[in-house]
């Protein structure tokens, strides 16, 4: 299984949209995947399902190892693609918040969605690399960093950068897949610019060539709880998150060099 | 024009340093990302030997493996393999059909909270949709999964076992352990029961009075009452308690603990970071030693093992160990790190962790 993290310094960049819509396109694929929703606020439930508040989820797991990991498994109608809701986050939100104290949680908890026999664990995660966002990318494979194509985005870069070479202390094996640009609006100038200025700022194989574009579907989509490739005039979109998936595919290049066991 | 408008707001050159750090795995990475945090000679988490359980074994995996994995099992396929719809995989199909014969079935979870049954916004799982990709997929099922509640009742019961292992150091073929010093016992010692102003820390109370320790308090006071003239006369005659010095009683421990374990040096300081002792003068290591402290009192409590924290170990080199040993004192909580050759045995541990407890605590007075 590989499990990839979404997640950004910047709120507000389309983590979630990335995120559920990456997912559709890894189950459209045929791979079984899990879209799981590690945001306290829950915003992935919130875009998918009306029931979301009910759910339980993701840190009733992390609160409460009698919860099971495959008793927060909601399936949905495409049978490659389940999704584990935010939950109730109380409990971490007034006790939790600092790195590593759900780190062996989120650990078991990933041991046991691959046991479950997923091919693809997505990730959603809240802004900010810390609390339970640090311990998932401590557990995570691969991380996906969505960047606004805005100047205020641009300038974000250093801080995310770093916090990221941070992440990469605890876990060493943590690839950073690449910068998704989104919000890309061509009508707009400054977007263009923005996006102009990130590909040049960063070396080539850190942005993705696929940029998700800002586009009223995708808010349409979220009031009918979908994602925007199965809108009826989501095709385009559809197409967008298949090239975004494919040159994931292809950046999760096997490494030659030998990997350093720690616990040698 | 647009370079210029960036580089007043970063300096580029930098965010391309960073960048490229990231980019390299990290083994050939010349160590970029470590040397920003902890120094060069930091390597990263170490783990308990001994341990093969999946939960510590998957985070390691690296990308490449589990993608070699996922191909080798043909799960990774190239965008040219195209999956033919009618074959989508059993499982998902299989569980669909548990899903036609269980409907509506409701999270055990859920119905604890009292939750009403999910119904999506869409109609319950069918098994027909398995051959309608392009329609409208995501909401979700009426139900949450509840079968295999057996096991999953045996795998919760395992994985909480280990949520109270994982801060626990536990190397089971560690080589250093806690011997008694050659020729010499350790003395054992007695707490003393007196009347005091202050309240003991309750997580001291819960110890058993009867520890090692490398330290000698003075000795009980007889048992027996004095009449009221021989006390008043005793007065004057009577010792003056005075209890060692707290930098005395951790001097001492640090000589005990060097008898003990073949350490380098240590370092204690409290949960604010204000260094007690520091024989290592790293202050990223201390940082380190601090944030993992306060993870393990934080899971503990989660855990419900507050009083026990356990310790937790780095690896800060190839043949470097920096063992962490949080105490919950009267002066709050304090963080022991002891720089080691292999991570310490639990025992070894919970004897390092004691004596630090006896050193911390507050010297008791003879009685009046």
């Amino acid at each position: 299984m590989i499990t990839l993290a979404i997640t950004s310094q910047k709120g507000g960049v389309g983590k979630t949209t990335l995120a559920i819509n990456l997912a559709h396109a890894f189950a459209n694929s045929g791979k079984r995947t899990l879209l799981v929703d590690s945001d306290p606020q829950g915003s992935v439930g919130l875009s998918l399902t009306r029931q979301s508040r009910h759910l339980s989820g993701f840190y009733d797991m992390l609160g409460n190892p009698a919860v099971s990991t495959e008793k927060i498994i909601v399936p949905t109608r495409m049978p490659t693609l389940s999704l584990i809701a935010s939950g109730h986050s109380s409990a971490y939100e007034l006790g939790g918040g600092s790195m590593g104290v759900t780190l062996h949680r989120v650990r078991c908890f990933l041991a046991e969605v691959e046991a479950l026999e997923y091919d693809v664990c997505i990730i959603d995660t809240a802004a900010g690399l810390f609390g339970a966002t640090a311990d998932v990318l401590s557990a995570s494979n691969g991380v996906i960093v969505p960047q606004q194509a805005e100047p205020l985005g641009v300038r974000s870069v250093p801080k995310m950068l770093e916090a990221l070479a941070r992440m990469r202390v605890v876990n060493p094996e943590l690839q950073v897949l690449g910068v998704v640009l989104t919000m890309v609006k061509e009508d707009l100038p400054e977007s263009l610019e923005s996006a102009a200025a990130l590909r040049n700022l960063l070396p080539s194989e850190m942005v993705m060539n696929t940029v998700i574009p800002r586009d009223d579907l995708y808010v349409r989509a979220s009031a009918r709880g979908l994602p925007v490739g199965v809108m009826e005039e989501g095709a385009e979109s559809l197409m967008t998150f298949e090239s975004l998936r494919s040159e994931l595919e292809q950046r999760i290049v096997p490494r030659t060099s030998e990997t350093v066991n720690y616990a040698k | 024009m647009q370079s210029e408008s960036v580089s007043q707001w970063l300096d580029p050159a930098h965010v391309r340093s960073l960048a490229e750090g990231l980019l390299v795995p990290n083994s050939q990475s010349n160590g970029l990302p470590n040397d920003q945090m902890f120094g060069s000679s930091f390597e990263g988490y170490a783990e308990p030997a001994g341990r093969d359980g999946a939960a510590f074994q998957m985070p390691r995996h690296s990308l490449s493996d589990a993608q070699s994995r996922a191909a080798s099992s043909g799960i990774l396929r190239g965008r040219e393999q195209t999956t033919s719809p009618a074959l989508t995989p059993e499982a998902p199909a299989e569980r669909s059909e548990v899903k036609l014969a269980q409907p509506f079935e409701t999270n055990k979870v859920q119905e604890a909270t009292g939750s009403k049954e999910l119904t999506g916004q869409m109609a319950p799982v069918r098994k027909e949709v398995i051959s309608e990709p392009a329609s409208p997929a995501l909401p979700a099922a009426p139900a949450q999964k509840v079968e295999h509640g057996t096991e999953a009742s045996v795998e919760s019961s395992i994985s909480q076992e280990r949520s109270a292992e994982i801060l626990a150091s536990s190397p089971e073929d560690s080589s250093v352990q806690i011997e008694p010093a050659r020729g010499t016992k350790p003395p054992k010692i007695e707490r003393l029961q007196v009347g005091s102003a202050l309240k003991p820390d309750p997580l001291l109370e819960a110890q058993p009075t009867v520890i090692d320790s490398p330290f000698k308090i003075a000795s009980p006071l007889p048992k027996q009452g004095l009449a009221p003239s021989q006390a008043k006369s005793s007065v004057a005659e009577r010792p003056v308690f005075r209890p060692l010095p707290l930098s005395t009683r951790l001097q001492a421990f640090g000589v005990w603990l060097k008898e003990q374990i073949p350490t380098r040096s240590y370092f204690i300081c409290d949960r604010h970071g204000e260094i007690v002792v520091d024989e290592v003068g790293s202050e990223k290591l201390i940082k380190v030693a601090r944030t993992l402290a306060h993870a393990s009192s934080s899971a503990g409590r989660q855990v419900g093992e507050d009083k026990n924290l356990g310790s937790l170990h780095v690896k800060i080199g190839p043949d470097r160990v920096m063992e962490v040993v949080p105490r919950h004192s009267h002066f709050g909580l304090v963080v022991l790190g002891v720089i080691v050759q292999r991570p310490l045995s639990r025992d070894a541990v919970a004897s390092v962790s004691r004596a630090l407890g006896t050193a911390l605590a507050e010297p008791s007075a003879p009685r009046q």
